[in-house]
């Protein structure tokens, strides 16, 4: 799969740009992490590559296509895990709302079931299927949220703020599951402020500022550079990029 | 919070005889037909059954829990009983009409302590059926939306009123409190409505 964003612009009815000239490529299972100031158009970056926002500039490609084309295909294929995962949860139970999408995709009951059971598994949630959604707690209902989108077999995973709310051992459990997909070939684009949480197992750091890109490469290019792109490097006691890991 | 949508929900019914909520749902009607129709047999009737088919469920602090409702079951006895003293035969039928309404709220309660959300919902997509699926689906994603949205609303009714009280909103003035909380509750639930739709067209809608 390669995503191209070329030249996207996007300015508000003040005026104001909240995208300009931003042009980003995504090739295969990566894992890229998007960070920036508040306002600096991370999720407004994120709702044009999922098609929710139309761009006043430029154009989302998706494998060459423009993703306004098959909008709805386009979505399968790129999966979006909103901030407050109480805003995606659709179903009553935990089964019902992770078979949610394919059943909308029309795919056959043997099928959703398969796919249900993987999602499941993956975000350890299996067994849990005939909870009320209404009942679990922060972290499960991102779990959840997650294997609500799994279920779609997507290619590429957007996360706005994955880690927000989370205690230690969540951000631990979130993480791992996150990796796994990764290590599966799913691409992801992690959209936070957490950088000291996901960065030592990310690949490629896009920095944002003012709705453009400041800084965009491998992680370990543009960790010097962190405090001159207005992020802050984690203290001295996990100050190497290695060190940096909330998983031990 | 968490216990208000339990009570207000019920994702586990009290088990019951029968075990289909179709089966429950026609004695259900057949109870309050013959509780209104055939006085006092049919409320006694009812009653019996009531109280038969839901032994599971708490009926004392059910009764307790009724409060201002008794003065709406106990009214044609009450009225009945004004001075001059009524003779037994005109109390009989105020006796009777008391049975009727506490034989109908009972047969409520039975079928709402043991029917689940989903069984009721699902009854509604049935009941809906006769239109047409398409129609039937719309009406019942629309249920699914609300039941899943009631709750939500509750919690932030509930954070907004406690954010207000740290603020000064007196609670005890309900009009005032009304006017602080019913902005804020306002503008979530249309973010909330706006986030849903945009999940509901990203997951295939």
């Amino acid at each position: 799969m390669r995503l191209d964003v070329q030249q996207l612009g996007k300015r508000f009815e003040n005026g104001r740009w909240g995208l300009r000239e931003v042009s980003l490529a995504l090739e295969g299972p990566g894992f890229t992490v998007v960070s920036g100031p508040n306002g600096s158009g991370k999720t407004l970056l994120a709702r044009h590559i999922l098609g929710l926002e139309r761009p006043d500039e430029g154009r989302v490609l998706l494998d060459g296509a423009d993703i306004h084309t098959d909008l709805r295909e386009a979505r399968r294929r790129i999966a979006f895990v909103f901030q407050e995962p109480e805003h995606q949860i659709l179903g009553m139970t935990v089964d019902e709302d992770v078979a949610w999408t394919p059943s909308r995709l029309g795919w056959p009951k043997a099928r959703v079931q398969a796919s249900r059971e993987r999602a499941l598994q993956l975000t350890g949630l299996e067994g849990r299927g005939w909870e009320p959604t209404a009942f679990l707690s922060g972290g499960e209902k991102r779990r959840l949220a997650i294997a609500a989108v799994l279920v779609a077999e997507p290619e590429m995973i957007i996360l706005d703020e994955p880690f927000n709310d989370l205690d230690w051992p969540g951000v631990k459990t979130l993480l791992s599951i996150l990796l796994d997909l990764h290590h599966q070939g799913i691409a992801l684009l992690v959209i936070t402020h957490d950088l000291e949480k996901c960065l030592a197992h990310a690949d490629r750091l896009v920095v944002m500022n003012h709705g453009s890109i400041a800084a965009d490469g491998p992680v370990r290019e543009i960790w010097d550079r962190l405090p001159e792109l207005g992020l802050r490097r984690p203290g001295p006691l996990c100050g190497t990029l290695e060190g940096m890991t909330w998983l031990s | 919070m968490a216990v208000l949508t339990a009570r207000l929900f019920r994702f586990h019914a009290v088990p019951t005889w029968p075990q289909r909520f179709g089966a429950r749902l026609v004695i259900y009607v057949a109870m309050t037909l013959g509780a209104w129709l055939l006085p006092p047999w049919g409320a006694l009737i009812a009653l019996a059954a009531v109280f038969a088919l839901g032994w599971r469920i708490h009926w004392g602090p059910w009764l307790r829990s009724l409060g201002w409702l008794w003065l709406f079951i106990l009214a044609p006895l009450l009225a009945a009983l004004v001075p001059p003293l009524p003779s037994k035969a005109e109390l009989l039928p105020a006796a009777y009409r008391c049975l009727t309404f506490l034989a109908l709220l009972s047969a409520s309660q039975w079928l709402s302590a043991s029917s689940t959300v989903y069984e009721i919902r699902a009854a509604l997509s049935m009941l809906f059926r006769p239109f047409g699926r398409r129609v039937a689906n719309f009406l019942s994603l629309g249920g699914a939306l609300a039941l899943c949205f009631i709750p939500w609303v509750l919690e932030q009714m509930d954070a907004v009123r406690q954010a207000g009280e740290l603020r000064g909103v007196p609670s005890r003035k309900p009009l005032l409190a009304l006017r602080a909380l019913s902005i804020p509750v306002f503008v979530r639930m249309i973010e909330k409505a706006r986030h849903t739709a945009e999940a509901l067209e990203l997951r295939g809608q």
